[in-house]
């Protein structure tokens, strides 16, 4: 690997931009605010939007709000608890707002300056005050996840059948960490499964995990790679139709040939195989109705609902309550 | 551009090959009859193909060419066929002045007469196996055992840190996409694929250790070469230079700062050039994130691609359900091999607007071939390179 001090070429001032560059955008995060907010003129706009939601949609939401700074004029002010943009020009910010509403479902909040400026100058406040979310590595999240005690993640959760009131099956998963960035949460989630999966089959930790009820079809989630070291799990007989349920994240249908070796190892150990999708939109855009999806219920009924499904999220919306849904949101 | 031109006008045999093909289907639904002579130089002692060979072979052709109306077409491999309405005498003619001309050559074996439209179905396989059609599916060679130790997570660390200022110039590698129709003459450039050359930038920075032996973090790597990438993309110098490009690139790169400054830098009208491939298994990963991404690009004006697509995900994600805007499939030669069923299974997922799709890893004739048998036009691979 060369450096662009040891190689001069055309890149070689593209360090030298990023450094010259870098200092003005940490200064523009630390000056005060409250300053800018009390200088801006008439017809100006104020956008905030909190520091809520992944962090993907959070970044996009800000590149649209220093879009609407470099075309009106104005500021993104970094906090804690949220980007303001402080708009010159209220038409850019308007903009902004309409295009962050249309890419994560919820508008930022918006005022007309100098008229909202108390209410702006409120709720600026409380993001600078908010805490900053931890900054995990995979390396600490790994020994966070390694030494998590098993009642604070391991969760039972029962479900009814159609319209139903009555537990007919229980699902033993791990609880969200409600990690903002996506990938360290489907890491952490990878990793408690497999101490899901251990527990369960080691006497010794068993009695950390939530007592399963007897006669109640088991849904279990397993981890994207492997089942790990240990004897397989049994599940029932292969044509039994209340035989347990093993759960694979959706991105295990990546895998090909893997995924085929798997799905016949856990068949004939008398497992009927489910797949977990993240998001409900996979019902439409996926064609793998031979599986039985879990997903979580949104308000309307996925355009392709799949034969048999497992509708997560309580309480349940009414398409759930239709033959072959598994839901939740009843009483044990 | 000219230089790519030149080069393509070696396989000028392809377009001639699928000619062939269609002329030989054309005779059997009309019922239209021809004669054939298969002239196979392929199969001719290299000492015997020779420019003066091929000069003499030609001489001997022309007579045949002249009076009738008949056709010759050239095959990819060098075998050469003519075509002539029947009785043919011509064609018997030519036939032993050029045994006479070459007696090295065996008349029966390497001058066979076919007969259309009865024997189209041996002059069809004789065409395919000159374009690699035929090729039984070949075994991939299976991933050979590294021995070399996996990289720690500290020297993962290490690496991460030097590639964030690692000046990535001679490591990116840039491709094109092409439009190549049969009828066209020379390939149309589409889109300059750019993307850095994960092996040797591990190789560079994780010497003597084997990344791909922990794929999570191998993915780090990649992530991170991809923002470093994107990195020096993000400046008004470089934006305004660029081209039609297509960057492949992982899911969470597509939402990093990185790629957002270099979308901010495009403005409207360059960000229309720009195709952003992101792979179906990413898709499956995180099909909220994907479903966002789709919203970014209508809205930001470039186009988004399903990337590293093959037969199986393309079932798994036929294009009357997730509608993509673009698709690249991943040609891979036991595509060739496969059933009548799994092949009208697969063009049944495919966009109807062929426009749609770009079949990658075209590293031969077969593969044009094989896309243009049903409507793809637009391709990526070697064979595009003129290598």
């Amino acid at each position: 690997m060369q450096h662009a001090e040891q190689q001069p070429d055309q890149k070689n001032g593209i360090r030298e931009r990023i450094k010259a560059v870098w200092p003005l955008r940490m200064k523009a995060v630390t000056a005060d605010w409250r300053v800018a907010l009390g200088a801006m003129p008439p017809d100006s706009i104020a956008v905030f939007q909190p520091a809520v939601g992944p962090l993907a949609g959070r970044r996009i939401a800000r590149a649209l709000l220093e879009e609407a700074a470099v075309l009106g004029g104005g500021r993104v002010v970094a906090l804690p608890g949220g980007d303001l943009l402080l708009g010159r020009t209220a038409a850019p910010g308007q903009r902004a707002v309409q295009a962050i509403a249309t890419l994560l479902g919820q508008a930022p909040r918006a005022w007309p300056l100098p008229l909202g400026q108390a209410a702006v100058e409120g709720a600026a406040s409380a993001a600078e005050q908010s805490a900053a979310s931890p900054i995990w590595s995979l390396a600490s999240l790994e020994a966070h996840c390694a030494t998590l005690p098993l009642r604070a993640f391991a969760r039972l959760t029962l479900f009814a059948d159609g319209g139903g009131e009555r537990a007919v099956a229980q699902r033993l998963s791990t609880a969200p960490l409600g990690l903002e960035d996506e990938q360290l949460e489907a890491a952490a989630r990878e990793w408690l499964c497999r101490r899901l999966l251990s527990a369960l089959t080691n006497p010794a930790e068993r009695a950390g995990l939530p007592a399963l009820r007897p006669g109640l079809r088991l849904i279990l989630d397993l981890p994207l790679n492997g089942l790990g070291q240990g004897a397989p799990l049994r599940g029932a007989a292969a044509d039994d139709p209340n035989g347990p349920i093993a759960l694979l994240p959706l991105a295990a249908l990546g895998e090909g040939g893997a995924l085929a070796q798997r799905l016949a190892g856990l068949r004939q150990a008398g497992w009927a195989v489910g797949l977990l999708a993240p998001d409900a939109v996979a019902l439409d855009w996926v064609n793998a109705s031979e599986f039985i999806w879990a997903a979580p219920a949104g308000p309307v009924a996925p355009a392709h609902l799949p034969p048999r499904m497992i509708a997560l999220g309580a309480p349940a919306p009414a398409w759930c309550r239709a033959p072959g849904i598994f839901h939740e949101g009843i009483n044990a | 551009m000219n230089a790519i031109a030149e080069a393509w006008d070696g396989t000028a045999a392809l377009r001639d090959a699928m000619a062939l093909a269609s002329l030989a289907r054309d005779c059997v639904t009309s019922g239209v009859e021809r004669r054939v002579l298969h002239v196979r130089l392929s199969l001719v002692p290299a000492r015997l193909r020779e420019a003066r060979h091929q000069r003499l072979v030609r001489e001997a052709l022309a007579p045949l060419l002249r009076p009738t109306r008949a056709r010759l077409y050239e095959l990819p491999g060098g075998d050469l066929v003519a075509l002539s309405p029947p009785p043919g005498e011509h064609l018997d003619e030519t036939r032993r002045a050029l045994s006479r001309l070459l007696p090295e050559i065996q008349i029966e074996t390497l001058l066979p007469v076919l007969r259309l439209p009865a024997e189209a179905a041996r002059l069809l396989t004789l065409v395919e196996a000159s374009l690699g059609l035929d090729a039984t599916m070949a075994e991939e060679p299976a991933a050979v055992a590294s021995i070399l130790p996996p990289p720690t997570a500290g020297e993962v660390d290490a690496a991460l840190r030097a590639l964030s200022t690692a000046n990535l110039a001679s490591f990116l590698r840039r491709q094109g996409i092409w439009r190549l129709t049969s009828g066209t003459a020379s390939p149309q450039p589409l889109w300059t694929e750019l993307r850095p050359h994960l092996p040797d930038l591990a190789a560079a920075l994780l010497p003597k250790r084997d990344l791909a032996a922990i794929p999570g973090l191998a993915r780090h790597f990649r992530q991170a070469a991809e923002r470093r990438m994107l990195a020096e993309l993000a400046h008004p110098q470089e934006a305004r230079a660029m081209g039609e490009t297509c960057l492949s690139l992982s899911l969470p790169s597509v939402t990093e700062a990185e790629f957002l400054r270099l979308d901010g830098l495009l403005g409207p009208h360059r960000r229309g050039g720009l195709l952003v491939a992101v792979a179906a298994t990413d898709l499956l990963a995180d099909p909220g994130g994907y479903a966002m991404l789709r919203r970014l690009s209508l809205q930001r004006g470039w186009t988004l691609a399903l990337d590293e697509v093959d037969p199986s995900l393309l079932r798994l994600l036929p294009a009357a359900r997730l509608d993509p805007a673009m698709l690249r499939l991943r040609f891979r030669p036991d595509m060739l091999a496969a059933d009548a069923h799994s092949r009208s299974s697969l063009d049944a997922a495919l966009p109807e607007d062929r426009d749609r799709v770009i079949l990658t890893g075209a590293d031969t004739p077969a593969a044009i071939a094989w896309g243009w048998q049903r409507g793809i036009t637009r391709f990526m691979g070697r064979v595009m390179e003129g290598r």
